[in-house]
């Protein structure tokens, strides 16, 4: 069968999955759209932008903004690598550790995400407030760690499973020690893993809502705060809120554009075999 | 000998991550329990705090609220998770393959888990599904019928298309991986046989990927069991509480009636709830693992 | 071993340092002027004005000003948050009458009077205290103290498109009845593809329930009856729960139970309804450049039923919270926001239909804004007018008119709007609606120490 009458079979199921894309970000895109669209525009709907303006990006891109999106940059990246440092070696712990009670003990860190923020909102407000930690990064960078260890032990701990044990065997009869086969072996193995990982840890805590909005006053507020700012009740505010939210979106978003390969590869194990 | 060393080791190693997760979550936990005992209104402070020992719990099994809310967790939980799979298995399959522009489409259908819910949640719920204005209002016109209740009678169904929305790309990218890393023997063993690829796909490549399932799962459990913004900013719980989940529930008793005693004992509930449902979810999967090996 | 201590080692630096970040900021402010104040407000076009003003104010008297806008759920969730758990972050909060008589009770809002005592007389007199409508300072008051300032007033009254009504030949009165609202809103349905009427549905004590709560008033329907039992059995409510759902049935818009104020203001100001109900405040935004309808709004008093004079009354105010450590400075500040010079301020810098109404009488004998603002008399007329503390027909144990001023109304009224919601959409029959409604606030009667009598021995669920 030649190359081009297979390419073109191959084209409306192409084009169907394009289809399928584009209609399920729909949303979106739309989202995109209305943010160049001028207030009085934006209802009834229409694909078709009237006036194109920047207003809206203007608005929102007051000198003010770069303060919360650097409280945001802080506090999610050093919250992602706070997550690895604590989490990683737990992983490395439970899978290769030899630990009598590994599964106890990757249990009991699993239960602890099970606590939904509106439910212990009250006990962590008073418990930053005694110790002076409300509104400070250090105090958002402390919650959100706590919270996403788990899911950085759990995601690595899986993709260390998948490690095949022959290769460490191997090495410890080498007589290397147990670290340098750590970092020359299974890390360079698990590097994606890691990589998606903290890429997912760093998607959570940049979009964090609701701890973000009752723990920080002026001091580290991060970019959700700003965000709530633009869902007023009175007025009209969604061409500027699809301004805000395209902007908010796009760190994440070129992030995972950029880690994809990882993102998808590192979610399992290379093709090693043993 | 060494063995000890290993384990003392490996105890070191987990020390940090324990102390961290604990003091930020256990101790909070622990002042739920504690304050699950107590009868606390905030914006009553002319009534004190006083201990009332399990009465919270007393009113929170009696009232029939309580019930409707479980049974919409349930509800919300079993039919996203199941959507959110499937979906997750057909997006998995089309993003498997080499196509112009990929990446660009991979991109597109992921997207939506890069969005803070409550601006998704806005977004859908005023431009897209209101019914003067937004996007179901125009179709209706169109096609003249009366727009579609998203947030009326079918409020609930509403949450699951939301939660499905969000969290489907979460699915895809870890069934996506497992599908990329199936051996290409079997593929090819499964190829030279003739079998068609429903059941190529139904007997050979899902069991393969029976692991990634499981997590997919197992952690989508524990995500949507916390969904709480995206009820917040569209349906606020209601008509009444047919669409409220549990943590809706605990933030309407504890930011609307102040009632933290109250608030705390429906937390305390849920996590008991949900730790049940994990580790029911864990042992199914650990089963059907072990009987497929 | 080491690699991993150091990035601890330095992780723990980090997190040391941002914790102090906020410390030593914190030292600063304290240890050397300028003062800063910590204003908390919600997010509506005239506190955005006083947001882009306060620049002013810093000049003038040198005290820094840090705004904190959320949306009001979160804003009220928030600080309540601060002053309830004692954490005292805010220096001056926006709140509401409702908010403000409770809040001052609870002692945690600093009473103005001691603060008022020690101005001086030239002060006194430029801020005028007597100039605040009468109302409105009633509203903001609890046992003869004021706790709070308003910085913009508003009631309730009917907006109709005059085009549309000239076209059928109808004529609005100057206070309408329930009754001709719905008749008015049948006859102009569908023209110009119009919705006859548009009104809230949307569960929220404060969307739906605030026109709803005024149709219960009008129709003689009440909350609590003068003992605190519950009056949701009475007929006059039952009465009040049919009309607005037959009315919005009939003539509404559909699917109400999605439209809150922003959705509704939306709909009106893109030309898609003939009539609306609700704040007075969106008048300005109705004959703003950017509506589709500026020039062809109708003005008219909030409809009557078996009684009249049934607008509501809300001002969003200026209070200081109990635990702040600046009280003289933030009294400064509030007194700025709502005297006659920060009006004529707004007026010349901003223009003058953009003036925050609704808190002092000398605003509505300005020409200027009588000339730019043509609704003026009658908003002055229903604030003016509204009935804060006997809103109902029969006697009740409560002030408000479109809530119920007891603490515990943020949860029962949540609770209701959602059993209104339920029986609007179809969900639940009307019968079930109202006794889940009484069911609820029975609880509250009880729970709250309101009800003081035993519960009889058959009380159902």
């Amino acid at each position: 069968m030649s190359r081009g009458s297979r390419a073109l079979r191959r084209a409306p199921g192409i084009a169907l999955i394009w289809l399928a894309a584009i209609l399920w970000c729909f949303p979106l895109l739309y989202m995109l759209i209305t943010s160049f669209k001028g207030e009085a525009d934006v209802l009834p709907p229409s694909l078709w932008i009237a006036h194109p303006t920047l207003e809206n990006y203007a608005t929102v891109l007051q000198h003010e903004i770069v303060r919360y999106i650097l409280d945001s940059a802080v506090i999610s990246v050093t919250a992602v690598a706070a997550c690895l440092v604590f989490g990683v070696p737990v992983a490395y712990a439970l899978v290769f550790g030899g630990l009598r009670n590994s599964d106890n003990l990757y249990f009991w860190f699993l239960s602890t995400t099970l606590l939904p923020p509106v439910a212990v909102i009250v006990p962590v407000f008073l418990l930053f407030r005694v110790t002076g930690l409300l509104d400070t990064l250090g105090g958002m960078i402390l919650i959100y760690t706590g919270v996403n260890v788990p899911i950085v032990i759990w995601m690595t701990r899986s993709f260390l499973l998948d490690v095949p044990r022959e290769i460490l065997e191997s090495s410890d009869m080498d007589g290397s020690s147990r670290l340098r086969s750590f970092f020359s072996i299974i890390l360079p193995l698990a590097r994606q893993g890691i990589v998606s990982t903290g890429l997912l840890v760093f998607i959570f805590v940049w979009n964090e809502f609701f701890f973000s909005i009752n723990l920080t006053y002026v001091n580290a507020a991060p970019v959700p705060v700003y965000m709530a700012s633009f869902m007023t009740q009175q007025g009209l505010f969604w061409a500027k809120l699809c301004a805000i939210s395209t902007l908010v979106v796009l760190p994440p978003m070129i992030l995972g554009w950029l880690a994809q390969r990882s993102l998808v590869k590192g979610l399992t194990m290379g093709a090693v075999k043993g | 000998m060494h063995d000890e060393l290993r384990r003392r080791r490996s105890r070191l190693l987990s020390l940090p991550a324990i102390i961290v997760v604990a003091v930020v979550t256990q101790a909070p936990i622990l002042a739920t329990l504690g304050l699950s005992l107590v009868r606390w209104i905030v914006v009553r402070p002319d009534l004190g705090i006083t201990f009332i020992g399990l009465d919270n719990y007393a009113d929170i099994f009696t009232s029939r609220d309580f019930y409707e809310v479980v049974l919409n967790t349930v509800v919300i939980t079993v039919a996203s998770l199941a959507i959110c799979t499937v979906l997750g298995i057909l997006f998995g399959l089309m993003l498997n393959r080499d196509f112009p522009g990929v990446n660009i489409v991979r991109t597109l259908i992921i997207s939506p888990f890069f969005v803070m819910d409550a601006v998704a949640g806005i977004v859908w719920r005023t431009i897209i599904l209101n019914s003067s204005f937004g996007w179901n209002g125009y179709f209706a016109t169109l096609f003249g019928v009366k727009p579609f209740d998203f947030f009326g009678v079918h409020s609930l169904l509403t949450i699951v298309i939301l939660i499905v929305w969000q969290w489907t790309p979460f699915f895809v990218l870890i069934i996506l991986a497992g599908f990329q890393n199936i051996e290409p023997e079997i593929m090819d063993s499964a190829r030279v046989d003739g079998t068609g690829w429903l059941r190529e796909l139904l007997f050979i490549r899902l069991p393969v990927i029976m692991n990634h399932i499981e997590v997919a799962v197992l952690l989508g459990l524990i995500f949507v069991l916390k969904v709480f913004g995206l009820i917040f900013v569209t349906t606020r719980g209601g008509p009444g509480y047919s669409s409220s989940n549990l943590p809706y529930y605990v933030y309407r008793t504890a930011f609307l009636g102040w009632d933290v005693g109250h608030a705390a004992a429906v937390a305390v509930v849920t996590v008991v709830v949900t730790l049940l449902a994990i580790m029911a979810l864990f042992r199914w999967f650990r089963r059907r693992v072990t009987e497929a090996a | 071993m080491t690699r991993s201590a150091v990035c601890k080692a330095v992780l723990l630096l980090a997190c040391s340092l941002a914790t102090h970040r906020g410390a030593f900021a914190a030292g600063a402010r304290e240890g050397a002027t300028p003062v800063r104040l910590t204003v908390a407000t919600v997010n509506n076009p005239d506190m955005g004005i006083m947001q882009r003003l306060s620049g002013e104010f810093t000049a003038a008297t040198g005290i820094q000003l840090s705004f904190v806008v959320l949306p009001e759920n979160e804003l009220r969730q928030k600080v309540t948050e601060d002053v309830g758990l004692g954490s005292g972050r805010y220096d001056v909060v926006t709140i509401g009458t409702y908010d403000t008589p409770i809040w001052g009770k609870n002692r945690w809002l600093i009473s103005l009077e001691p603060l008022f005592a020690r101005m001086s007389a030239a002060n006194r007199d430029a801020y005028a205290r007597e100039d605040i409508l009468p109302t409105i300072r009633a509203a903001l008051s609890y046992n003869g103290e004021q706790f709070a300032l308003p910085f913009y007033g508003e009631s309730s009254m009917v907006f109709y498109r005059k085009d549309l009504f000239a076209r059928a030949g109808l004529t609005m009165p100057r206070e309408p009845t329930w009754k001709q609202i719905h008749d008015f809103a049948v006859k102009l349905r569908g023209l110009d593809g119009c919705y006859g009427i548009v009104l809230r549905g949307l569960p929220g004590w404060g969307e739906a329930l605030a026109p709803f709560n005024t149709v219960v008033n009008a129709f003689g329907g009440r909350w609590f009856d003068e003992s605190w039992r519950p009056a949701f059995g009475e007929p006059a409510m039952a009465e009040a729960w049919r009309f607005y759902k037959r009315l919005l049935n009939d003539a509404g818009e559909p699917n109400p139970t999605t439209d809150g104020y922003t959705e509704c203001l939306a709909i009106m100001q893109s030309g898609k309804a003939a009539l609306w109900y609700d704040a007075t405040v969106s008048a300005s935004a109705l004959e703003a450049p950017d509506s589709k309808v500026a020039g062809r709004i109708g003005y008219a008093l909030a409809p009557s039923a078996r009684r009249g004079n049934t607008g509501w009354l809300w001002a969003w105010s200026l209070g200081i919270e109990s635990s702040s450590r600046h009280p003289a400075e933030a009294f400064r500040f509030i007194t700025w926001a709502t005297d006659r010079k920060y009006i004529t301020l707004v007026g010349r810098r901003v223009g003058w239909a953009q003036v925050p109404p609704g808190t002092r009488a000398s605003t509505y004998s300005n020409p200027d804004y009588q000339a730019a603002a043509p609704f003026a008399g009658m908003v002055l007329r229903s604030i003016q007018d509204a009935d804060y503390e006997r809103p109902t027909l029969l006697p009740v144990p409560y002030k408000g008119i479109q809530y119920v001023s007891i603490p515990e109304f943020q949860s029962l009224g949540e609770a209701v709007s959602q059993q209104l919601a339920a029986y609007i959409s179809g969900q639940k029959p009307l019968e079930q609606a109202l006794a889940d409604s009484q069911a609820a606030a029975l609880k509250v009667a009880r729970d709250g120490g309101y009800l003081k009598e035993r519960p009889p021995a058959s009380h159902t669920q």
